[in-house]
């Protein structure tokens, strides 16, 4: 009888030990697999952000610099919606462009003469869409989307 | 008698270790919910941000702030108007209207609350000059 109980003893202790074990395997797998997630949606929070911040700062200050060089005009080239940023160096007309293509926000500098070639410009960051139009108040309304998270944004233009 | 204690031993100390990871497991847990929280008061700001920047803009090219502001959803408050938007409460505070020799300055300060408590003011100031007669 004693050897029974000795022996069922050491089997329960075992079988404890083992259930211990998968326990903490188990609570450890859960804890990686939290912590990835967690990782994984900051990564996200923070990329989205950069791009949202980053196209509307960008787009913004290039009205402003813009702003009393030349026209600021949204203009319709092919399917792509573009801001057209005018302005004349040495007696010649260059417009800037700035437009979404193939999924990043582009940047073309161009002659007047030239056209449009949306290829052509330098991409800058990833982006969803943008439109812009310009209201007859002097605001500038810009509409990005970036990973999903949808904005517009108002600038003043001050020169007719 | 002897491999009933080794076996007490090792289930004692399996289970120090196991008390040891769960307590660093909830050090860890806590650190990846106060980043997640970081990160998203992160976005709120950023949010706040943009959009107090595009009111701002929005009102250099108004006559009357307080009758743009009311109109396009502003609701009167205490010390001046404030606006419900994505992540907090933006208010406008300081309203008022100078005459000078030579125009008049309007200005108004927007600031940002994130859970009722400012993160940050930004001034706007429009000065129109007096059309010469």
């Amino acid at each position: 009888m004693k050897g029974f109980d000795s022996n069922h003893l050491r089997t329960a202790g075992s079988l404890l030990s083992f259930i211990l074990i998968c326990l903490f395997a188990l609570l450890s797998v859960l804890n990686v697999a939290v912590g990835i997630q967690a990782y994984e949606q900051i990564i996200q929070n923070t990329e989205s952000n950069t791009q949202l911040r980053t196209s509307i700062s960008y787009t913004a200050n290039k009205i402003r610099a813009h702003d009393g060089l030349g026209k600021i005009e949204s203009k319709q080239e092919g399917d792509i919606d573009t801001l057209a940023l005018y302005q004349n160096i040495e007696g010649d007309d260059y417009i800037t462009y700035i437009y979404c293509y193939d999924g990043m926000l582009y940047e073309l500098f161009t002659s007047a003469d030239t056209g449009f070639d949306p290829e052509q410009g330098e991409a800058l960051i990833p982006l969803g869409s943008f439109c812009a139009t310009v209201e007859e108040n002097g605001i500038a309304q810009v509409y990005i989307d970036t990973d999903g998270v949808q904005y517009t944004q108002f600038t003043a233009v001050f020169s007719e | 008698m002897k491999s009933l204690r080794k076996g007490h031993a090792i289930i004692i100390e399996l289970i120090i270790i196991i008390l040891f990871f769960s307590l660093s497991s909830v050090v860890i847990v806590r650190l990846f919910a106060a980043a997640h929280q970081l990160s998203t008061q992160s976005t709120a700001s950023t949010q706040l941000l943009l959009t107090a920047q595009s009111w701002a803009d929005q009102l250099l090219s108004e006559d009357d702030f307080s009758i743009f502001l009311s109109e396009n959803g502003w609701s009167d408050e205490e010390n001046g108007l404030s606006l419900a938007v994505d992540g907090g409460t933006l208010k406008v505070t300081g309203l008022r209207e100078e005459e000078g020799l030579n125009g008049k300055l309007t200005s108004c300060e927007i600031s940002a609350c994130l859970d009722e408590q400012e993160i940050f003011t930004l001034p706007v100031a429009r000065y129109r000059p007096e059309e010469k007669r």
